[in-house]
């Protein structure tokens, strides 16, 4: 046999002895577990919280623009956000794959919807993204490939929207990939998000479910919506509320509340860090915490009587 | 158009052969070439042509095919190309949504490669001339954007991309292809001769340059157009598009074509709408407390869109953009 043959086989060995990639099974339902990021997860943030996001002076910008009476017009009543609430919202995930009719290969997984979040349908089958002028959808175009034990999904063709629940944006040139893992019961998600126009940085969140088949998710596609028209269409008309530049009466709040100063208030990729606790070094906390201060997910009994104090 | 993968050339060596299945086994997904023209799926028989200068809509049915806008003059030959790929038919209507050079430099190749849908030339007793524009497709447009076209000053077009047909007033209706089509005149927005073109079986709306994905608004004001114009088009076509509601996470809802840009839908149409109306309420902010125009600049009333929708070179400038909104409450008094 000559060399060139020998190399050959060696080659074709290779590539046939190679060890399958695994691919677990992530079907099931997928309780919540909240006892990360709890401000998230629960009522939501205040009004101009933007600590730890890595917006820069145009998301800044945008994020102080916004009014909740937004949300009063009927045009934005009934707006998704999109598959980065998989791990920044409370809910829990059914998840199901789709088969090729055929060969009963995996075509696709699709992690369920919510009330106010698509289907986000991630596909294996080697498809490529559309057109960057094809629609851009509240579930995005996923596509995924199992590296090891990791499923990685990248998304792309998603609406704006907002990456925390006070109007901080994320445009729709955003971008996030998913590395989906399982451990047993456990599932986490760890998601990148890359925003061209509202981030300096990556926007890294990692969340944990645990597998409970009693957990009741529902359908799993989101909930059906009808808007209201709460005010007369000639008092709206060419209306959208906003806030003027610097006339943001909540850019305060958080600083009278807890002490923050409006520079971390105000957030950007250096809050994100740990080491930028070292420059909050004259920090002191309020004497009384009314509001995010361990209750919730770990344990710590809610303050409901007003004192402050944990009850 | 690029739809298929290259094919490859194969060496006949069984070596060669392996070596390429190992490089398939770890190929990335295909990619379409920048270099050619993005032709877009919007509903069975109705697509969209991206990469000719302004988007094209095709509509294909029994009569032929029906074109809103025609790019640039030097992409006419692609966008045929293109056209027949989707369609054997003949290409019987073009609308034309403003007077861009973008939008309209394709009518004269695209219209004489149709054919009238007006009788047959010299059959019918009337002069082809007038009434079937020689044979070639009618080319329809709002009347301002022929008084501009054929005006002996400002920018000047040639006679061969005129409009053969143009309408006065509100709208102009016609049935063609199974589809209700309304021609909607768009008063003051982009410019004094805008229209949009809303397929009302097909549910989709083709918007011109009212709705533009990639920029700012091009509010040109030499030509008529105004920033209350553009807020009030833009609110007229939010009245127009059916939101998928109550049913979000289906897909029926109503498509836009926008002048530029990514295939839109409610929300895409109604985040374009907030930017503008907010970008001028802080501009009308300024001019009302008598901010000159150098004052309005630096203070940057476009900040948090910028990024996404500015420029700083090109043909259309965010100092550009800015001006023309200032245009419209310069001198006017405070606001409200």
């Amino acid at each position: 046999m000559s060399l060139l043959k020998t190399a050959a086989l060696v080659l074709l060995l290779v590539l046939l002895s190679a060890p399958a990639f695994a691919q677990f099974d992530l079907s099931g339902t997928w309780a919540s577990r909240s006892n990360q990021d709890d401000m998230e997860r629960g009522a939501g943030p205040d009004p101009v919280d933007y600590l730890g996001l890595p917006l820069n002076d145009e998301g800044r910008a945008k994020a102080l623009s916004y009014n909740y009476s937004m949300l009063s017009l009927p045009e934005y009543q009934c707006g998704y956000l999109t598959p980065f609430y998989i791990v920044l919202g409370p809910f829990g995930l059914r998840i199901w794959s789709e088969l090729d009719p055929v060969t009963g290969r995996v075509i696709a997984w699709k992690i369920g919807g919510w009330v106010d979040r698509d289907v986000t349908t991630i596909w294996v089958d080697g498809r490529p993204h559309p057109s960057p002028n094809a629609p851009h959808t509240y579930g995005g175009f996923t596509t995924g490939v199992w590296e090891g034990d990791t499923l990685t999904a990248y998304t792309t063709h998603m609406k704006a929207s907002m990456i925390r629940r006070n109007g901080a944006p994320v445009s729709d040139q955003a971008t996030m990939t998913m590395h989906i893992m399982r451990h047993g019961d456990f599932l986490t998600i760890r998601a990148v998000i890359l925003d061209p126009v509202y981030f300096s940085e990556p926007y890294v969140r990692s969340r944990v479910w645990m597998r409970d088949p009693t957990v009741n998710l529902g359908n799993g596609v989101s909930s059906p919506c009808e808007p209201i028209a709460e005010l007369p269409p000639s008092d709206t008309a060419s209306v959208v509320p906003h806030y003027l530049p610097g006339k943001n009466p909540f850019v305060n709040e958080l600083t009278e509340k807890h002490n923050i100063p409006r520079e971390a208030v105000l957030g950007g990729a250096e809050t994100m860090y740990p080491e930028y606790r070292e420059k909050l070094t004259g920090y002191v906390p309020p004497a009384i915490c009314k509001r995010y201060c361990g209750c919730g997910g770990l344990g710590v009994p809610c303050i409901t009587d007003g004192s402050g104090i944990p009850r | 158009m690029a739809i298929t993968r290259p094919t490859r050339v194969i060496s006949k060596s069984w070596l060669a052969g392996l070596m390429i299945l190992a490089a398939a086994a770890f190929a990335g997904p295909f990619q379409v070439s920048s270099n050619e023209l993005d032709v877009v799926e919007v509903r069975s028989d109705f697509y969209m042509i991206a990469g000719a200068g302004g988007n094209i809509a095709v509509q294909i049915g029994p009569a032929g095919v029906i074109l809103v806008d025609t790019g640039v003059t030097e992409k006419s030959d692609k966008i045929l190309a293109a056209i027949e790929r989707l369609s054997r038919g003949r290409i019987r209507y073009i609308i034309n949504t403003s007077t861009d050079a973008d939008h309209v430099g394709g009518n004269e190749k695209l219209s004489k490669a149709g054919q009238t849908i007006l009788g047959n030339p010299g059959s019918s007793g009337f002069s082809d001339d007038v009434y079937s524009n020689s044979g070639a497709a009618s080319v329809l447009a709002h009347e301002n954007v022929l008084t501009r076209m054929s005006a002996l000053t400002g920018q000047r077009f040639p006679f061969a991309i005129w409009p053969t047909k143009t309408y006065a007033g509100r709208a102009y209706p016609m049935y063609l292809n199974g589809d209700g089509i309304q021609v909607l005149h768009m008063p003051a927005a982009h410019s004094d001769g805008d229209s949009i073109v809303f397929f009302r079986r097909a549910d989709v709306i083709v918007t011109g340059d009212t709705l533009d994905t990639t920029r700012f608004p091009v509010i040109d004001t030499a030509k008529g157009g105004s920033i209350q114009g553009e807020i009030d088009a833009l609110n007229r076509l939010v009245d127009l598009t059916v939101p998928p509601f109550p049913l979000a996470f289906r897909e029926d809802r109503t498509y836009l074509i926008p002048g530029h840009g990514f295939v839109c839908d409610f929300a895409d149409l109604v985040a374009y709408r907030s930017m503008v109306t907010i970008i001028r309420d802080r501009i009308q902010d300024m001019a009302g407390k008598g901010f000159t125009l150098q004052q309005v600049k630096a203070a940057d009333p476009t900040q948090g869109f910028r990024k996404r929708y500015g420029a700083d070179t090109g043909s259309w400038t965010t100092d550009m953009f800015v001006e023309a909104v200032y245009k419209g409450f310069a001198g006017k008094g405070p606001k409200r």
